[in-house]
């Protein structure tokens, strides 16, 4: 960002650096297109931006798309995330009445069962961990 | 005039983005925990808006604009994805166990705590995916039928109060493995955990942030006939 506001860099040509981000930015939009499509037409369960995500990472897995190509475009965005939920974080206020009555039930179960996910989580991780420990000891 | 102004779109997007870059300046002056800087700048939008005598739906078609991002946003997880792939592929099994047992857990619990405590069935539908990342939340919560901003804010909710406990939590449960730690706080509170796990060390902050995008994955693959069954 700063790149942009050089004065001596406004002068010229957009730097390598905004392509880049131009460009990242049009392959994130093809592959989110393309796993629209692949969502609707065949009807997956997987919501089409994350049909999107999917064909992105395998893109990347191939070769077929670079790391240089999207890092910038894809840094750019999951970077300013908190922006892009301003617009609904204020909708908020149109279902405020129903929340009102609702709210203690979700904080709580909310907060409940984030504790209850992590140890449940980490317990059956270290379940398997323990496993794996065993089973490499006769070795 | 002004007044034609404030119900064009541009207006919107403009008093969003220039609240959003205002508040992050004094966030990062100001680095003070309780300053939750989406939440400041919510209140300040709603009020400015208030006072400009904007009602949301006009708001809405500015808005949607800067919502249509989250499209390229949810694709653009793709890359933290790929870069976690050699962290992944070295813990592939206490990883898979951990995010398929936490993704279950999590809707499992969300819904039937909150079905006991009262709440309607919307509201279920709308919480269900909290443990994902923001904008899959979001595409899994359209694809349940629950409400947008509901899940936008039972997501944030979750983020920041798994960072405050969840070094805590893992504590108390006496959980040792390194690997553990990481995997179930990035589970059960995505980003938000993982901002807490990245300082807990490096093992933590890798397993943690490798668990989100899986997380939101087998959620997404999971939700639609756990949630009907039980609702």
């Amino acid at each position: 960002m700063t790149a942009l506001f050089n004065k001596k860099k406004m002068a010229k040509l957009p730097g390598k650096k905004e392509i880049v981000i131009l460009e990242g930015f049009v392959i994130l939009l093809l592959m989110q297109s393309i796993g629209t499509f692949l969502t609707n037409h065949f009807k997956l369960i997987l919501p089409g931006n994350l049909t999107g995500l999917l064909l992105l990472f395998l893109a990347l897995l191939l070769r077929i798309v670079r790391l240089e190509q999207v890092e910038g475009a894809a840094r750019l965005l999951l970077d300013n995330m908190m922006v892009l939920f301003l617009p609904l974080n204020v909708g908020l206020v149109t279902i405020l009445p129903r929340l009102k009555q609702e709210l203690l039930a979700i904080i709580i179960s909310l907060l409940a069962s984030t504790v209850i996910v992590m140890v449940v989580t980490a317990k059956a991780v270290e379940m398997v961990e323990r496993g794996r420990g065993n089973a490499k000891q006769p070795s | 005039m002004l007044n034609s102004l404030l119900k064009e779109p541009l207006f919107q997007v403009t008093v969003t983005l220039v609240v959003y870059v205002l508040v992050n300046r004094l966030y990062r002056r100001f680095h003070i925990f309780l300053f939750n800087p989406l939440l400041l700048a919510t209140v300040i939008l709603i009020y400015i808006l208030r006072y400009a005598g904007v009602d949301y739906e006009t708001y809405s078609k500015g808005g949607n604009m800067i919502t249509f991002l989250l499209g390229p946003a949810t694709v653009a997880l793709g890359v933290p994805l790929y870069k976690q792939v050699p962290a992944i592929k070295a813990n592939l099994k206490s990883i898979i166990t951990g995010v398929v047992t936490g993704s279950v857990t999590a809707i499992v619990s969300t819904v039937i705590l909150a079905r006991i405590l009262g709440a309607s069935r919307e509201t279920l539908l709308s919480i269900a995916a909290k443990s994902t990342t923001m904008p899959i939340a979001l595409g899994i919560t359209e694809i349940l039928g629950g409400n947008d901003k509901l899940i936008v804010l039972s997501v944030a909710v979750t983020g920041i109060f798994g960072g405050v406990i969840g070094a805590e939590v893992m504590r108390l449960a006496g959980v040792r493995s390194r690997i553990a730690v990481g995997i179930g706080i990035g589970t059960a509170s995505h980003a938000g955990g993982t901002s807490r796990a990245v300082q807990l060390g490096e093992t933590e902050g890798s397993m943690s942030g490798a668990a989100i995008v899986l997380t939101g994955l087998v959620t997404s693959l999971i939700a639609p006939y756990l949630v009907k069954w039980l609702i």
